[in-house]
């Protein structure tokens, strides 16, 4: 059953790419494009939503069961079966997997569907389809593996994925480019996250998830393993993560990667593929869990990333640019959650944002779409009379992400940002209310700039404008409605509590089976109880939406006297120049490493030694080859001779080894 | 030998009759018939071979001996058969398009295909000298008229003449070798060489040295491969493929058996033997892969690196005697669709009168013919052993029992090899996927198209489910060590 989730998007991309993206249908079948595009269509679409239906029927098969043992695991088979080290096909649907399993097909179903109108006029149409399956398929085979080869495999395989998507239209070089720069960066990652694999099989003799975690948590073998040893595990596995999920110093391939088609955006580089980081995290819980150091650093670096891309999204004028950023702040808040240990809350943020980002992304892809490829703010405004469904859904999204009260983003930053002040980690709270004030103000800048205000679009451009084709827009009303309402499966307990709704929060109980180490609210006295806490996240908030109104809407002259201030015109450089660092890692690594490897290897260890021995090889083996060739005729004797003195060889090797 | 024991043989070999017959009846109907293309006698042949299949399978269930003990039809043949079947199969539906494309004469090219078949499946199941040298001649004389099929090129009659010599050469050499083992022994029966074997008689030695080089020959190793690449480069290409893979998993079969049935006690001298063959027959092979130009002689040397490989587990087998010969088994099959494929590949893509043969042939190919793009280069990965494909399973497997029996180093020297010739590999496909069009490319033909769709499956199928043909090879090979130690 489990396995049919994951194969059905392969059959989509096989049925996709064999038949309609290599041009077979048209050579053989016939047909006009349109009717092949529809056909494509229906089957990008419908194998995803078989995964989706799927799926959903093991959620309530899964929900059916006992509370201890949710999880249903099924063997396709053993691939590489050898001692201790066995690659198993096997899958895994647990309480964890499913999260992210339903995450992923329906999110990745709306997004097909509305691929279908976005990506229609695209001369490249069913080979869109065909990596779009491709990315699902590998993806589902990340959530649902039940082993960490089958989580690389799947890890791998998105990074194929996306990079072959960000260079959709490989035609444009700086589209290519920024392809290969996220495939290099995410390269880096990788290696952490392989060596740390290697780790675990090295400590754990297992690399399937049950052994692997059944020993983490049993007191007698971890006591004689070193805890420098688990922490360099949950490190290393971070180290993929940071590349993965686009955390510093590594996020800066995810701006780039905007450069791809933008549902494709919305897909892998907002709502799935970045956050596989945050569900390995949370599927490896029981190595964070047992080293603090871990826990300390991780929590630091996502704070760090989180506040850093906001400062960056304030200033940006490319529509997706702000939402990259936003990605990369909001992934630095669920690393927070996973990081300090509240991984239900750190997944929960994850649901919501995928619902929200998706929405914001499909939003920014219907205003694209509608002005005709248009990306930049300031030739927008106005827009709300002119793409009427765009602009509530977008609305939405936007409150939805500032994390106003009764939306789906304010419960889930909210429990992160509790989690984070409970145990104890105050600076990283104080940093993630400071991000959800600058989260607050760049959104609703965003949404004023585009839909708010008068437009300053052109004349021509506002000719052509067009809301966009239901298959686009249903996606974004759907998406709409769970940005609004999808917060309430994680109410958290002490408001059901209050509001008698559920006395526990529904999200977090139902992970629990997937979390080995419980983490005990420590009997001591806080400054700020729950309610409080939840007070400054919405003063946050709107302090962040008051700003931006003030700002760009009743006194829309108010930036650029600002920008005359001194310091902060220094500032807004540094932010909108992203701090320079893409230039500072062109000077460090890459104009370094250029130099290494060509003044420096290239020019001496490369031409001396490894072309010398290459030539030298070649010039033998071709030397040898003239020498044959020159007489047709002593050819054969020569061989003949050469085959004698192999024999006589052989024989006097064969005589005296026997005997002696 | 009564009459009703020959009978009874005679039935018993019915996969190899079904062959012969076969290819007499091509050759009746050929002088029957007119015309030029005669399709009629490619369906005969393919239906031949399809007889021959299905009948084969019925010797993984029952195990006989057939002319007073001189052929064993046991699963360890039978998996060769297997082998050898499959390959000509695939290789005449390549060809049909072929044949057409350079203007040969079908007839007795199917023929010389079916005969030399029939050869193999002697030669694989010949327990001793009489059947082996007949088995090894069907066999090998066929292929060389084969080599020189094509007689208005120069290349392809000097390649026959040259392995004909040749040839001749390695088969003198083993016919000494047999006659010195029967001088000392007085029987040609393995089994009984087996047991009246006298490690300080040194007739048996000399007369081991001189058969296993014949061997060494005919699998085209270190130091007896110098006529390979001059050979599968002048073959016509149908016929390259199906040497490639068929004589060598023939003479695999055949070095297996006589080795271990007949020569076990002389394991030590012979596995020292071939683990330095081994070592220099990767090394070489790949070296020269690096510098080639034309595919051709790549994948020919190519070929000479993967007999490299392929010894790793005849090596083995001195300490993991189960694993090392079901991998060595497990390889050859697994060779026979990577290899057939790439040489298919190039058949496929071969114009009227000119073969498709250096890189610049096939440059820009993804543009124009993008599955057949894919085809080459899963079979490239394939070959340089790259996951999930049937290559990589096949050299795990070797290496593996490499590692087992504790030859680290002969595993160390084959892994650097393999790397080294994921270069030549990779640079095909550079040359596939990244470079201008130069040449045009061959029309659409769904015959030939049906064998690389066959192929290529094969290749990523069997790379992702390994186990049936693993276990098969695992049965073979258990057949074959029962029976080794019952005696």
């Amino acid at each position: 059953m489990i396995a049919w989730i994951i194969l059905a998007p392969l059959f989509g991309a096989l049925i996709n790419g064999i038949l309609f993206a290599s041009g077979l249908s048209r050579r053989f079948l016939g047909g006009s494009e349109h009717e092949e595009k529809r056909i494509v269509g229906i089957i990008g679409c419908g194998v995803v939503l078989i995964s989706a239906l799927i799926s959903s029927f093991l959620f309530f098969k899964l929900e059916a069961l006992h509370p201890q043992q949710k999880e249903i695991i099924q063997e396709l088979y053993i691939w590489i079966p050898s001692g201790d080290f066995a690659a198993r096909f096997e899958f895994l649907f647990d309480s964890l997997s499913c999260v992210m399993t339903l995450v992923v097909t329906w999110v990745s179903f709306l997004i097909h569907v509305y691929s279908v109108g976005y990506m229609q006029e695209d001369k490249s149409y069913s080979r869109y389809f065909t990596y779009l399956n491709i990315f699902v398929f590998f993806m589902l085979v990340l959530v649902l593996g039940n082993n960490f080869p089958l989580m690389f495999i799947g890890w791998e395989g998105v990074g194929l994925a996306s990079y072959l998507l960000i260079g959709f239209w490989y035609d444009d070089p700086a589209k290519a480019t920024a392809g290969r720069k996220a495939f290099i960066v995410n390269r880096i990652g990788d290696f952490g996250f392989i060596l740390g694999i290697f780790l675990i099989f090295f400590v754990f003799g297992s690399v399937n998830y049950q052994e692997v975690f059944k020993k983490a948590i049993d007191p007698e073998f971890m006591s004689a393993i070193p805890g420098v040893v688990v922490t360099t595990i949950a490190l290393l596995l971070f180290v993929g993560a940071v590349g993965k999920s686009a955390q510093f110093p590594l996020y800066v391939w995810l701006p780039d990667a905007m450069a791809g088609p933008t549902p494709v955006s919305a897909l892998i580089h907002a709502a799935t593929m970045v956050t596989a980081g945050v569900y390995m995290t949370a599927r490896c819980n029981v190595f964070y869990s047992q080293s603090p150091t871990a826990q300390a650093f991780v929590v630091s670096v996502a704070a760090f990333t989180a506040l850093l891309a906001a400062t960056i999204a304030i200033t940006q004028n490319d529509i997706k640019k702000v939402l990259a950023y936003s990605t990369v702040s909001q992934l630095g808040y669920m690393f927070m959650g996973v990081g300090c240990g509240a991984y239900a809350a750190g997944m929960f943020h994850l649901v919501t944002h995928a619902f929200f980002k998706a929405l914001l992304f499909l939003g920014a892809g219907s205003v694209i779409h509608a002005l005709g490829g248009e990306q930049d703010i300031r030739r927008m405004g106005g827009l709300r009379k002119f793409l009427p469904i765009t602009f509530i859904t977008f609305l939405i999204g936007t409150l939805a992400i500032s994390g106003v009260p009764l939306l789906s983003g304010f419960f889930s930053k909210d429990e992160i940002l509790s989690a984070l002040y409970e145990r104890g980690y105050t600076i990283h709270w104080l940093i993630g209310l400071i991000t959800a004030v600058l989260t607050a103000f760049y959104m609703m800048r965003l949404y004023i700039l585009t839909f708010g205000g008068k437009t300053r679009m052109s004349e021509e451009v506002k000719h052509h404008i067009h809301e966009s084709p239901y298959s686009m827009a249903i996606p974004l009303l759907i998406l709409a409605l769970l940005s609004l309402i999808g917060g309430y499966i994680g109410i958290p307990a002490f408001m059901g509590k209050i509001l008698e709704i559920h006395d526990s929060n529904l999200f977090e109980e139902f992970l629990g089976s997937s979390i080995f180490v419980k983490w005990v609210q420590p009997e001591e006295y806080y400054l700020f109880g729950h309610w409080t806490l939840v007070e400054f996240a919405t003063i946050a908030a709107f302090l962040g939406i008051g700003i931006a109104i003030f700002m760009y809407l009743i006194k829309p002259s108010l930036p650029e006297t600002l920008a005359k201030v001194p310091v902060i015109s220094t500032l807004y450089r540094g932010s909108y120049a992203k701090w320079f660092v893409d230039e500072i890692y062109g000077v460090a690594f890459t104009r370094t490493f250029i130099v290494l490897s060509k003044d420096l290897l290239w020019a001496n260890f490369d031409v001396t030694i490894i072309d010398g021995a290459v030539n030298g090889v070649g010039s033998i083996a071709r030397g040898a080859a003239t020498l044959l060739r020159t007489a047709q005729a002593g050819i054969l004797r020569f061989y003949a001779a050469l085959m004698a003195l192999g024999a006589v060889a052989i024989l006097i090797y064969m005589v005296v080894s026997a005997r002696f | 030998m009564d009459s009703i024991e020959a009978l009874r043989s005679t039935l018993l070999i019915g996969p190899e009759l079904a062959l012969i017959l076969t290819g007499l009846i091509v050759m009746v109907i050929d002088a029957l018939i007119k015309g030029k293309a005669k399709t009629e006698l490619f369906w005969i042949a393919l239906l031949g071979l399809a007889v021959s299949f299905v009948l084969n399978l019925e010797r993984f269930h029952q195990v006989s001996s057939a002319f007073a003990g001189a052929l064993s039809l046991d699963e360890f043949a039978a998996y060769f058969n297997i082998i050898f079947i499959v390959g000509a199969f695939l290789a005449i539906v390549l060809s049909k398009d072929y044949i057409a494309k350079m203007d040969l004469r079908a007839n007795e090219y199917y023929a010389l295909l079916l005969f030399s078949t029939s050869g193999m499946m002697i030669l694989s199941s010949a327990k001793e000298f009489m059947s082996l040298f007949l088995g090894f001649e069907i066999m090998s004389i066929s292929v060389y008229i084969l080599s020189g099929f094509n007689r208005r090129s120069t290349r392809s009659s000097e390649a026959g003449i040259k392995y004909l010599v040749l040839g001749g050469f390695a088969s003198a050499i083993l016919l000494y070798g047999i006659a010195l083992i029967y001088g000392a022994s007085g029987t040609i029966f393995l089994d009984e060489i087996a047991k009246r074997f006298d490690i300080n008689n040194p007739l048996y030695l000399a007369g081991t040295a001189l058969i296993l080089v014949a061997f060494i020959f005919k699998i085209g190793a270190f130091p007896l491969h110098q006529w390979v690449p001059d050979i599968y480069e002048g073959a016509p290409m149908a016929v390259t493929g199906f040497m490639s893979v068929g004589v060598k998993a023939a003479a695999f079969a055949i070095l297996l058996r006589v080795l271990f049935e007949g020569f076990s006690q002389l394991e030590t001298s012979w596995t020292q033997v071939l683990w330095i063959v081994s070592v220099f027959t990767m090394t070489i092979g790949n070296l020269a892969a690096l510098t080639q130009i034309s595919i051709k002689r790549m994948l020919a040397y190519s070929s000479i690196a993967h007999a490299g490989y392929i010894l790793v587990g005849v090596v083995a087998a001195y300490g993991e005697k189960k694993l090392g010969l079901s991998s060595v088994l497990y390889y050859l099959f697994s060779y026979t669709f990577m290899n057939l494929g790439a040489f298919g590949v190039l058949t496929y893509l071969s114009m009227k009168g000119r073969e498709c043969e250096t890189l610049d042939d096939i440059s820009g190919l993804w543009v124009k013919k993008p599955l057949t793009a894919v085809a080459l280069g899963i079979f490239m990965l394939s070959l340089a052993g790259v996951p999930p494909t049937i290559g990589f399973f096949a050299k795990y497997r070797v290496f593996l029992s490499g590692v087992r029996a504790e030859f680290y180093w002969l595993v160390v020297i084959g892994i650097l090899n393999s790397v080294l010739s994921a270069y030549y590999y990779l640079r095909v496909l550079v040359y596939a996927y990244m470079r201008e069009e130069k040449v045009e490319f061959p029309s659409f033909k769904p015959i030939s198209a049906v064998a690389l769709t066959i192929l290529t499956i094969g290749t990523i199928i069997l790379g992702i489910f390994p186990f049936y043909s693993w276990d098969l090879a695992l049965k073979a090979v258990d057949s074959f060590l029962l029976a080794l130690q019952a005696r």
